[in-house]
């Protein structure tokens, strides 16, 4: 044992480190050095508040009294840690950009900056921390107790009988002093607690070694390592068959609401927060420690049951085997990391509480009867102060009256679960409006209300004991007598465990009615707006806000409130920066729609969203929330949704253009390409009788006395050359007319077999004898829109070159005509060579005779198929090359018919 | 959504954003009943029971987990506005 001389001073003297520390770190802060207070490290050590004593001493409890059970505190948290990106990260954000100073300024922010929903919060959750505080003095005045008084020979632990109210009494005064004196230098609540989370950090190690040390001791100092430590175990231990139940599933679900909603717990991780980026470190780093701080819970668990006289409070395990070894130091080293664990809980519940009552239980009340100290000169600050002061006291006062009304009974766990499941009637409200845009106060204030009433009826109250809240008989017989309104078997429902009985009623009748009411009831602009800042805070900048409600005020009028609020100097450098932003030399700033917003901001940092909005609103004349901008903003996801949508489109039709731009890029370059080639191929051609025209007259001019007979056949040829020529250019000429396209020509309904007769009677002299021309059938009585001589000359030239490139032995060139499918069709097939396979593609082309080379000596110019293909283009028709089966080649004209005479 | 910083490429990105959310309902279900009492049956590994070795064993994969997403979803060299933003 350790004597009450030899643990206060110890005890104090911890208590004057953890001073240092604090007062060091807010010295740091105040310079403006952070440094390694703004670490990720400090920030997850700070997180690990949520191992209170009821993790230091009460997981070793649980665990022997139900096994795994105690694990499932910490997998929740695991769980909503590990899934950050999920929640956390839109909490922290949306606490960053709205200057959240606590969970009921969130959700009351969240639903319209209702100060009624803000009130009941707080209510809400002093009720459901009260028994938590109680349950930190209950640890600390027990091991306070057992290590002070209990001897080594029977090291029982205080089964939690008889518990010293006085010291329990002093504790509570001790942990108010320093909490006042580190929580409550700063009125602004978003101002970070710079000195007191170094201190928390540091107790977070302490306890996490205390407790690691204390693990060692028994496994490797008690037993002979790990095994032989598990081999101690009572077989029930582990393996209880319904250890994997109901209970094990709420008491997860449930912690993992209460990591987010316990408000110490929204305190460190969401108001505490300096860096968004932090949460990523502590999203495996916190995990990493209740891993940690669980380890060993097993094996102690297991050990004292098997080593401490039976009857030992196992709440006390992590104490008193220690003390049972005779390892005073051990023992001390875990009397403070308990005490760390408790006092580190307690100074960061009670900060965060006091900020809520007086926030907004405190100034509503005051602000509706005047109380508010009306001049400017700071007295509002010390009014705020004196309300967190008190607001501390209270809590630690609630907590020790909880402790000393309740104080003989449960299981530090189970009066543990009572605060969680009271803090998770906050969870429907708080992340049903971080998702659900419909969500309102009035679903919030229904489900919350009822909710809560729920918990306290059916777990809260009850468990100050029979008799003392709720009276014996209606704890057995149900209220007036109703067998039906029983606490423990509401509605009838009986058999469950009290926690996940009380759970399962309190929270679903508190969704369901968050749900209902929310959907019944049409939300306020405010609402509104809130709902679209909150919902979506990654897409929305809260400056958008400033643009929404249109206000007007005096300067003047601002600058009192601020300076009652802020404080005279703080007041005069807002100002006086706010007036610089607007471009202003001197003098007030403009009190337009942005200013009065920031302003409002800067005040909710100090007394909560909802008592800066009333307060600003009186100082404003005029206030109106323009409807049209809001529901634009309240569109903002769709309009988002639609923007991308159009932006996929029009992506997509560039996409098309690029295409076709490159087709016609294609298409030019090809063009160019033709276009030399035909400069090139009409050079040639023209350059073949040119030549042999310049030389027979060479040799006419510069032979004197040539034979006539000579001379006359020179002259022929240079005739003939020429008309070649003529011809030639004639045809170009013609072709690049019709490319080009530009006069009209006059069509006509025409007979196409009359043309198709003229060009075959004009083709006989070319054919002779030597080439048979057979009619094989005509269309008779089809009309088409046509220019007949041009008609014409389609048909003269494919019968010509039919007849001209036709080398077979017995030549023939069969015509035909006919009507099919509403059209006309002439087909010209001949015998001859036919086409080179290659060639088929580009007979159509300018100087491309597409024939197998002919031993006629026929030839051409190499245009006719090119001025036939655009003469039919021009008609409306086609004019193609058919495939077919063996010799020849066979040309098809199509030109579309009127409704045909011969029907 | 801020773009992604260069080196943590946008594909990348997004299968760690899915990750993220993947993770803890991979944890739940293997945390809760029917999966859990897979393992709550006599026997041990090393001495130790093994269902406590399964549910340490998770954990430690939980905080493995986490830590390795952390790093995929990329520093974001966005520092959110505190309650004292300047004036906008």
């Amino acid at each position: 044992m350790l004597s009450t001389e030899l643990i206060l001073p110890i005890a104090l003297l911890y208590v004057a480190l953890l001073f240092v520390v604090a007062f060091v770190g807010d010295q740091r802060a105040r310079a403006g050095r952070l440094g390694w207070l703004q670490s990720p490290v400090v920030y997850t050590l700070s997180i690990s508040i949520y191992c209170s004593s009821w993790t230091f001493y009460g997981a070793v409890g649980s665990a022997a009294r139900n096994g795994l059970e105690f694990a499932t505190i910490y997998i929740g948290p695991t769980l909503v840690f590990a899934g950050w990106w999920l929640l956390l990260r839109k909490l922290v954000r949306i606490g960053h950009v709205h200057g959240a100073t606590s969970i009921a300024d969130m959700i009351s922010s969240r639903y319209g900056k209702s100060a009624l929903l803000a009130a009941l919060v707080t209510l809400v959750a002093v009720a459901a921390i009260t028994p938590y505080i109680a349950l930190q003095l209950r640890a600390v005045t027990a091991s306070y107790q057992v290590i002070t008084s209990a001897g080594p020979e029977n090291p029982s632990g205080l089964p939690g009988a008889h518990p010293d109210f006085n010291a329990a009494l002093w504790i509570a005064f001790g942990m108010a002093i320093f909490t006042i004196l580190f929580g409550t230098r700063n009125v602004d609540a978003k101002e970070r607690h710079h000195g007191v989370v170094a201190a928390i950090a540091l107790e977070a190690v302490v306890k996490l070694v205390a407790l690691l040390v204390v693990g060692a001791l028994v496994v490797f100092g008690l037993s002979d390592g790990v095994a032989d430590s598990f081999s101690r175990a009572a077989p029930a231990l582990l393996h209880s068959p319904d250890a994997f139940g109901s209970r094990w599933v709420v008491t997860i679900l449930l912690s993992a609401l209460a990591v987010v909603c316990l408000p110490r717990q929204f305190q460190v991780t969401v108001v505490e927060n300096s860096d968004e980026r932090h949460l990523r470190t502590a999203a495996w780093l916190f995990p990493l420690y209740l891993f940690l701080i669980t380890l060993f819970v097993v094996p102690i668990a297991i050990c004292g049951l098997a080593l401490l006289p039976k009857g030992a409070n196992p709440d006390m395990f992590v104490l008193t085997l220690p003390m049972w070894a005779g390892q005073n130091a051990v023992a001390l080293l875990a009397f403070l990391g308990g005490f760390s664990s408790a006092t580190s809980m307690v100074i960061v519940a009670c900060i965060a509480l006091s900020t809520m009552i007086s926030n907004h239980l405190v100034m509503p009340i005051a602000m509706r009867f005047r109380w508010v100290p009306q001049n400017a000169s700071g007295e509002l600050r010390r009014f705020l102060l004196i309300t967190r002061r008190a607001g501390i006291c209270v809590m630690l006062g609630l907590g020790f009256l909880y402790f000393r009304l309740s104080g003989t009974g449960d299981a530090l766990a189970a009066i543990g679960l009572i605060s969680f499941a009271g803090a998770a009637q906050f969870a429907p409200s708080l992340l049903g409006g971080l998702f659900w845009r419909h969500a309102n106060a009035g679903g919030a204030i229904a489900g919350l209300v009822a909710g809560t009433a729920l918990w306290a009826y059916t777990l809260f109250l009850p468990s100050f004991g029979p008799g003392v809240a709720l009276p014996l008989e209606v704890l057995r017989d149900g209220l007036f007598g109703l067998a039906s309104l029983r606490p423990h078997a509401m509605f009838g429902l009986s058999g469950f465990d009290p926690l996940v009985h009380s759970l399962f009623w309190s929270l679903s009748v508190n969704t369901l009615l968050f749900v209902v009411v929310s959907l019944a009831r049409e939300p306020r602009p405010i609402e509104r707006l809130q709902a679209a800042l909150f919902v979506d805070v990654f897409r929305t900048p809260a400056e958008t806000a400033s643009g929404l409600i249109r206000r007007s005020a005096a300067a003047e009028d601002l600058s009192i409130l601020a300076q009652r609020i802020l404080g005279a100097d703080e007041a005069r450098r807002f100002f006086e920066r706010a007036a610089r932003e607007q471009g202003l030399e001197r003098g007030p700033p403009i009190a337009n729609d942005a200013f009065i917003t920031q302003l409002e901001r800067k005040l909710a940092g100090s007394i909560g969203a909802a008592s800066a909005r009333a307060m600003i609103s009186e100082a404003v004349a005029l206030e109106s929330i323009s409807l049209d901008q809001l529901m634009q903003l309240a569109d903002e996801t769709r309009r988002v949704l639609e923007h991308s949508r159009q932006l996929q489109e029009k992506s997509s039709q560039l996409e098309a253009a690029a295409g076709q731009l490159r087709d016609a890029n294609e298409r030019l370059r090809r063009l160019d390409l033709e276009k030399d080639e035909f400069l090139s191929q009409v050079s040639h051609e023209v350059r073949t009788p040119m030549t042999s025209i310049r030389s027979f007259a060479q040799i006419l001019l510069e032979t004197p006395g040539l034979d006539p007979d000579l001379e006359k056949r020179y002259l022929r040829i240079i005739h003939e050359e020429s008309v070649r020529l003529t011809r030639l250019l004639d045809s170009t000429l013609d072709l690049s007319l019709l490319e080009r396209g530009e006069a009209p020509w006059p069509r006509q309904a025409i007979d196409p077999d009359a043309a198709l007769e003229r060009a075959v009677r004009s083709c006989q002299g070319l054919a002779g004898s030597r080439v048979q021309l057979r009619n094989l059938g005509r269309a008779a009585g089809a009309v088409v829109e046509a220019d007949e001589d041009r008609l014409c000359q389609v048909f003269i030239n494919l019968i010509s070159n039919a007849i001209k490139y036709n080398t077979s032995a017995a030549p023939r060139v069969e015509i035909r005509s006919a009507l099919r499918d509403g059209s006309y069709e002439v087909e010209i097939a001949d015998n001859g060579p036919g086409i080179r396979p290659e060639e088929r593609e580009r007979i159509f082309s300018k100087f491309v005779r597409g024939w197998a080379p002919t031993q006629t000596g026929a030839s051409g110019a190499g245009l006719g198929l090119a001025i036939s293909g655009q003469i039919m283009r021009r008609l409306g028709g086609t004019l193609a090359l058919v495939p077919r089966e063996g010799a020849g080649a066979c040309f098809r004209v199509t030109l579309p018919a009127l409704i045909s005479v011969a029907g | 959504m801020a773009p992604e910083p260069p080196h943590t490429p946008p594909e990348r990105a997004a299968r760690a954003r899915d990750a993220a959310v993947a993770l803890p309902l991979v944890g739940l279900f293997l945390l809760l009943p029917p999966v859990i009492t897979l393992f709550a049956v006599p026997g041990d590994v090393a001495g130790v029971p093994r269902i406590v070795v399964y549910l340490f064993g998770v954990w430690l994969a939980l905080v493995a987990g986490a830590a390795l997403l952390g790093r995929a979803l990329g520093p974001r060299a966005h520092t959110p506005p505190d309650g004292r933003a300047p004036l906008d």
